[in-house]
């Protein structure tokens, strides 16, 4: 098992991990030091919007920000090999661009994807809770994410996440492969991790279960694909 | 200690008087008993055959019988196992090759027969001094014994041409002298270059390996079903598989031999993360092994069964030159300059690789017509390529050396195995391809990429690259014509047999890579 993890450890040190972790970080610590209590704000807008009452296009913009950083921290580690496969299948003058235009066309879809999840979030924390206690909305995420987990649906999803799309050499179309591989990647990696994200954003603290589903994430990726049926949800192996 | 022999070396590859060195023949009576067992024994030739590779569907097509089915235990633990297009091929079907070794030992012993030497024969097809050698072994295609009972050697499902055609068992694999990294490299990629998308295969896995493979079991045309041996998922029920794989598995000593060392990476030596290696021994217990396990064949000795084993024959073939050695004499003669050296302080194969051009659409390949596609070229890559010539040409005794080029054939993708595609470099318009053997870049043989191209499996759904070194091609236009104002490529696929639209064979981009300084 320990010489097994080596083989991790050595992929956290191969290009570009080193760089994509080193952003996630800055995610992390940005989100720990303003993210969590704006977040947790406009989720739980039942805790406070008698108090407060800001402009709702303010909430949305925060929503948005927090999002995004949540983005950042959990998502980055897991672009490596698309990354890579731009940087190797591009002329040299284009890597960065390349990069760029896949990153931004992602992030496109998971910023619609998480306006959505926010909203069935805010959904979930308008039960009452029993006795004070929130226990609900929560234990409708985890259910989920138990049941998407061990769905057809997520390995359907998760297959085609490592799937990589052509890219042209040069000009527009150049550009073009690049955002569209960014939209299906996108596509695909919500359809496969969707509920992981949705599950943090009903919990509190927060910021414990958004690094317990990173982790599993970034394990998760290494796995092969498999046939799409119900599986155990966390069996890992062939 | 036992030791494997050439298939030609006893009686001609044919059967001999049964006595005890007549090692066919007990190969021969011993895949006999397996064949009797039923699929669901783990020591059945079915069974085994599964190990490699089993798929409903395919087992079904080739009318292998499926029943009684093994338990899903089993089959989780030992099915599916084979390692293609990774850096663990050579290793993972060197344990696979023992525990079928001893496997029909013990059936041999259970025959009284000479259990004590009988070691597995190999198919040497590349050695030039025997004119039989690229023909099948012809106990292999014999119908009966010479007792007159069947010959469970023989099956039928193989339309392969014989001989192999001589270019497909060349060794330019022995050249490489990296067992991983960017390229040119033996044994399949680790973490490396081009590894991670559209999975590709080391030198030996691709030639002679891969082609062999599909030029045994060739593929059917009019019935559009593989030969046993071209699909990954039922080669391991022809018998001559083993021997084909005895031959790799050679090779990888004959490799060492020269010099060449293993990855001492953890990654490699303790095998992959998301799957162990197991096999069955003879009393049905499964050897858990790891390719730390099986990297000297003296010391093999699964579960207490003796199992070490030589080659008669592991030395490095005294014609194969290194490709950088032939690349100097020609440069050295083509310039007039018999002093001038390739400097060795930094070796090419470490060099990441950097994309020069690229055609425009993802290809198709049907029917038997050639298919043309222009690369386009990147000026200012170009330029940096021509700086790599001129500086090693124009320079006196010990210089760099030039830039590598590469064809990356990507993601070919196809629904049935079993073609062979050869790959030219600027073909002339209407020219035979057979007379321009100097622009031939390479061949696709069609082995496990149909499972490769399913996204939902093991082995996802990017498809197969393949890489081809076209240095010597390109040399040659530099040397005659110059390349700084090249603007394409011209690539033409050229299938050996009639490409039925149910393959559905496409290849999503062919580019070429520089790799140099």
């Amino acid at each position: 098992m320990f010489a097994k993890s080596k083989i991790y450890f050595s992929d956290l040190r191969t290009r570009p991990m080193p760089a994509l972790l080193a952003i996630a970080l800055l995610g992390w610590i940005v989100l720990l030091i303003f993210g969590d209590a704006t977040m947790h704000q406009h989720t739980s807008v039942h805790h406070h919007h008698e108090t407060m009452n800001p402009a709702v296009s303010d909430i949305v913009l925060q929503s948005a920000w927090s999002w995004f950083l949540m983005l950042v921290a959990m998502m980055t580690p897991l672009l490596a090999q698309s990354i890579e496969y731009i940087w190797v299948r591009s002329l040299p003058r284009r890597r960065v661009r390349g990069i760029i235009l896949f990153v931004v066309a992602y992030t496109m879809m998971w910023m619609l994807a998480g306006g959505v999840l926010m909203s069935i979030a805010q959904l979930l924390q308008a039960i009452p809770a029993i006795n004070g206690i929130g226990i609900i909305p929560p234990a409708i995420a985890l259910a989920v994410l138990f049941i998407w987990q061990a769905s057809p649906w997520k390995q359907f999803s998760f297959n085609r996440c490592h799937l990589v799309s052509r890219l042209s050499a040069f000009g527009w179309a150049a550009d073009v492969d690049c955002l569209r591989f960014g939209f299906i990647k996108g596509f695909w990696c919500i359809g496969s991790c969707w509920a992981w994200m949705l599950f943090p954003l009903v919990f509190t603290p927060m910021v414990p279960m958004m690094l317990l589903a990173s982790l599993f994430l970034f394990f998760e990726q290494y796995k092969p694909g498999r046939r799409p049926q119900w599986h155990l949800p966390f069996a890992v192996g062939r | 200690m036992y030791i494997r022999k050439s298939v030609y070396s006893i009686n001609g590859g044919n059967f001999g008087d049964g006595g005890k060195d007549d090692i066919l023949y007990w190969y021969a009576k011993g895949v006999g008993v397996l064949q009797q067992r039923q699929l669901n024994i783990n020591t059945s030739w079915g069974f085994l055959a599964a190990i490699h590779g089993f798929d409903t569907g395919d087992w079904q097509e080739h009318s292998l019988t499926i029943t009684p089915m093994a338990s899903p235990a089993d089959q989780k633990n030992y099915w599916n196992q084979c390692q293609h297009a990774t850096w663990y091929f050579v290793p993972w079907h060197r344990g696979y090759l023992v525990s079928l070794e001893a496997i029909v030992r013990d059936a041999i012993q259970s025959l009284k027969g000479p259990y004590d030497t009988w070691a597995l024969p190999y198919w040497n097809y590349s050695d030039t001094t025997n004119p039989q050698a690229r023909y099948l072994p012809p106990a292999f295609s014999r119908t009966t014994l010479p007792d007159g009972s069947p010959n469970p050697l023989f099956v039928s499902l193989r339309y392969g041409p014989f001989p192999i055609p001589s270019r497909d068992v060349t060794l330019e694999c022995l050249g490489a002298t990296a067992f991983t990294g960017a390229r040119p490299y033996f044994g399949g990629n680790g973490p490396s270059l081009f590894s991670h998308f559209g999975n590709s295969t080391g030198w030996l896995e691709s030639k002679p390996h891969n082609i062999v493979h599909g030029d045994v079991g060739g593929f059917n045309t009019s019935t559009q079903v593989s030969g046993l041996m071209s699909d990954p998922y039922v080669a391991g029920y022809d018998p001559i598989f083993y021997l084909h794989h005895a031959n790799i598995d050679r090779l990888w000593q004959v490799w060492l031999n020269e010099g060449n060392v293993n990855p001492s990476d953890s990654g490699w030596l303790n095998g992959p993360t998301n799957q162990g290696f197991m096999v069955p021994m003879p009393n049905g217990q499964g050897w858990k092994f790891a390719p730390q396990d099986v990297l000297s064949t003296t010391s093999i000795n699964p579960l207490g069964y003796n199992s070490a084993y030589e080659y008669d024959d592991t030395q490095p073939a005294p014609s194969v030159k290194s490709a950088t050695q032939v690349r100097l004499e020609t440069l050295q003669n083509a310039v007039g300059k018999p002093n001038l050296s390739f400097s060795v302080e930094e070796p090419m194969n470490e060099n990441e690789g950097e994309l020069i051009g690229a055609n425009d659409e993802k290809m198709s390949v049907q029917g038997k017509s050639i298919h043309t596609t222009h690369v386009h070229l990147a000026k200012e890559m170009l330029n940096k390529t021509n700086v790599s010539f001129d500086a090693a040409l124009g320079g006196e005794g010990e210089v760099p050396e030039p830039d590598h080029i590469y064809l990356n054939i990507e993601n070919i993708r196809a629904k049935k195995d079993g073609h062979i595609i050869d790959v030219y470099v600027n073909l002339p318009e209407e020219a035979n391809p057979a007379q321009y053997p100097e622009l031939y870049a390479g061949a696709i043989a069609f082995f496990g990429i149909a499972s490769a191209s399913e996204p939902d499996n093991f082995h996802g759904g990017s498809g197969r690259t393949e890489l081809f070194d076209i240095t010597p091609i390109v040399d040659d236009l530099h040397l005659t014509q110059g390349i700084a104002n090249l603007s394409d490529l011209k690539v033409s696929l050229v299938p050996r047999n009639e490409i039925g639209a149910e393959a559905n064979i496409t290849v999503d981009r062919i580019s070429v890579y520089r790799q140099g300084k």
